[in-house]
């Protein structure tokens, strides 16, 4: 089984970058015709790590921001691509695999946030120690607030609100990501946005 | 009131109205100052979180991931060899059975008795000679050569769970290079000493800035048993104008799954053979006038953790260059103080790279606690460190401190050194 869909799947990932609001059915036909010898080459985890090359920067990137962790975002940046290696002969019914690492690395973070609950690691030292804001220009002054400013978002808003707003994932994307109804979607975005604009004024700065 | 939340929860999706409902937004918030000024505030939001910088990951963590992907598959092989030879077996003894049942009733009953089947020829021979690939332990009188490289002489960059659990000693002792069209031929001779099973693997970039940035599928690997042992391998390290020569040693740990990387540049080790056993004291030390600041410091990109900014005092006191060796090798040596945080795992970490990013090879340390300034969470610190510059002193090199080893956060804070004489 894994081995004549491996080919089609390599395919896949070097195509859908590119055709990504094309049908996956499409971009399988077209793989119908790739070369035998590219067909040769692929395996399942060849696929998997070309798509972890594609994303994990992203995805690392996300799951920091909604962890606050980065050495659990390391953590699940791992995992999300082993899931993805374990179902990959999903990949021929996925509309768009970009999404669907998205929404595996969204589940792992929110299971973590669970269990995380339970106990929290400290920081290595205290915020009033954080110094030397003023070295830094405007403009970087300007995302380390916004990355504060985030990082004292529920986690869910949190979440939504990168999807949407960072990743630029559509509204009925983020829904099936987090199995919710759009409207509730669209509801967890606006209670984001006024959440980050009270936190930003809180901390004196200009929404 | 509520017509107005609806207004304000389209405003929060405004991109992803359609152009009808958008139109209604735009003429609402012409007449609406409350809903026009929020309508902005998201846009501003928006474009400020976009402007967030994607932080590049640790090297380690691609290392890592391909290193679990390929466990996994040779896992998965192994499960599929372990029914082909369950099967294998199952053939063999039936075919066995028939033969020893064609026999008996060829030869008779009785004359079959204490007979036995000559069908074990056809049988596959041990592989003894396959299994004895792994490293062979030196006798206790050879003891260890004087290192080329040792990892715990610094220049590895540590993941921050890399703790000191990992008792691993592992050592270049000998580097033999030679010149070829395309580089350098390296054999690298080394020993370790473990309790734990690692894998050492050996690479050889082919790209620029690829000394960090290791493809484990095309790397030499040896798999280091919990023992003392030693490995002899062989490399061809290509050289190409953009490509500095030069092997990665990425030291696998799968108790830790995380990895050591220790990059090492081929002149570093081929040079090192010149400057042992010498008196680095002792040399004719050219000073260099000491023009660093501690302002033009900076965190390296990894983690964008600001909340754990370190606060760190640190002060280069002298910085000194001097010649070593017959091969036009040049030492360098930095003295200073530095204080920081001492933690449960350790203290911050001291090394310095060049202006590619490249540790440089510590050839000697020596630190000295100043107690009489513990204020009881840290202390002051007095080093003095020796590095291998190689046959040219570059016009700049950078002070690297990084944070305790198994912290959770990890940080590199970079301090650029003049060397201008």
């Amino acid at each position: 089984m894994v081995t004549i869909i491996a080919p089609r799947l390599s395919f896949l990932v070097k195509t859908f970058i590119t055709e990504e609001a094309r049908p996956v059915n499409y971009v399988l036909s077209q793989a119908e015709h790739a070369s035998s010898s590219e067909r040769a080459m692929d395996q399942p985890t060849d696929v998997v790590i070309h798509l972890f090359e594609e994303h994990h920067v992203a995805v690392f990137n996300y799951l920091r921001r909604v962890l606050n962790d980065d050495a659990l975002a390391m953590d699940l940046t791992q995992e999300t691509f082993l899931r993805v290696l374990d179902a990959v002969e999903r990949l021929n019914d996925v509309r768009n695999p970009r999404a669907w690492v998205f929404r595996i690395a969204t589940n792992l973070a929110f299971n973590a946030l669970k269990r995380k609950r339970r106990f929290a690691w400290l920081p290595l030292f205290g915020k009033d120690q954080v110094q030397h804001q003023q070295q830094f220009t405007e403009g970087v002054h300007r995302r380390l607030v916004i990355e504060r400013a985030l990082a004292r978002l529920p986690a869910e808003q949190r979440s939504v609100l990168l999807l949407y707003a960072y990743y630029g994932f559509r509204v009925r994307e983020i829904a099936e990501m987090m199995d919710l109804s759009e409207s509730a979607v669209k509801m967890r975005l606006y209670r984001a946005r006024e959440r980050l604009r009270e936190v930003l004024r809180e901390m004196g700065e200009e929404p | 009131m509520r017509e107005h939340k609806d207004m304000l929860m389209r405003i929060a999706v405004y991109d992803a109205l359609s152009e009808s409902e958008r139109r209604e937004v735009d003429e609402h918030v012409q007449t609406c100052p409350t809903c026009r000024e929020r309508l902005l505030t998201y846009q501003r939001m928006d474009s400020s979180l976009r402007r967030l910088p994607d932080v590049p990951p640790p090297r380690a963590l691609r290392a890592a991931f391909v290193e679990r992907v390929h466990r996994r598959e040779k896992k998965g092989l192994r499960s599929v060899f372990t029914l082909a030879g369950q099967g294998m077996a199952l053939v063999t003894t039936a075919v066995l059975l028939v033969v020893l049942v064609g026999v008996a009733l060829r030869s008779g009953p009785l004359a079959s008795l204490g007979k036995r089947p000559t069908v074990s020829s056809g049988a596959p021979s041990t592989p003894t000679a396959a299994v004895e690939r792994t490293a062979t332990t030196p006798s206790a009188s050879e003891g260890l050569t004087s290192p080329v490289f040792s990892i715990g002489s610094g220049g590895c960059w540590r993941p921050w769970n890399w703790d000191k659990e990992e008792r691993l000693n592992l050592q270049i002792t000998r580097v033999q290079a030679q010149r070829t069209d395309a580089g350098w031929q390296l054999t690298l001779d080394g020993t370790y000493e473990t309790q734990q099973p690692f894998v050492l693997y050996i690479v050889a970039p082919t790209k620029p800035r690829q000394l960090f940035d290791i493809n484990l599928q095309k790397a030499h690997r040896v798999a280091l048993s919990p023992r003392r042992g030693r490995f002899s391998v062989q490399i061809a390290v290509p050289e190409t104008a953009e490509t500095p020569p030069g092997v990665t040693l990425y030291i696998y740990s799968p108790r830790q799954d995380e990895g050591l990387l220790c990059p090492l540049p081929v002149q570093a080790l081929t040079m090192y053979n010149l400057t042992r056993g010498q008196d680095l004291r002792a040399l004719a030390w050219e000073k260099i006038p000491v023009r660093f600041n501690m302002d033009a410091c900076y965190m390296t990109s990894f983690p964008w953790t600001w909340e754990a900014l370190p606060t760190l005092a640190l002060k280069v006191t002298e910085v000194g260059i001097a010649p070593a060796g017959k091969g036009g090798n040049w030492v360098l040596r930095v003295r200073g103080y530095y204080r920081g945080t001492e933690v449960e795992d350790g203290r911050e970490r001291l090394n310095v790279i060049d202006a590619e990013g490249h540790p440089l090879l510590l050839l000697w340390s020596r630190r000295t606690e100043h107690p009489n300034v513990r204020d009881g969470s840290s202390t002051m610190e007095e080093f003095e460190e020796y590095y291998l510059l190689g046959n040219d002193v570059p016009s700049r090199v950078s002070l690297v401190l990084s944070s305790p080893q198994g912290q959770r956060t990890f940080w590199q804070i970079v301090c650029p050194i003049a060397l201008d004489r």
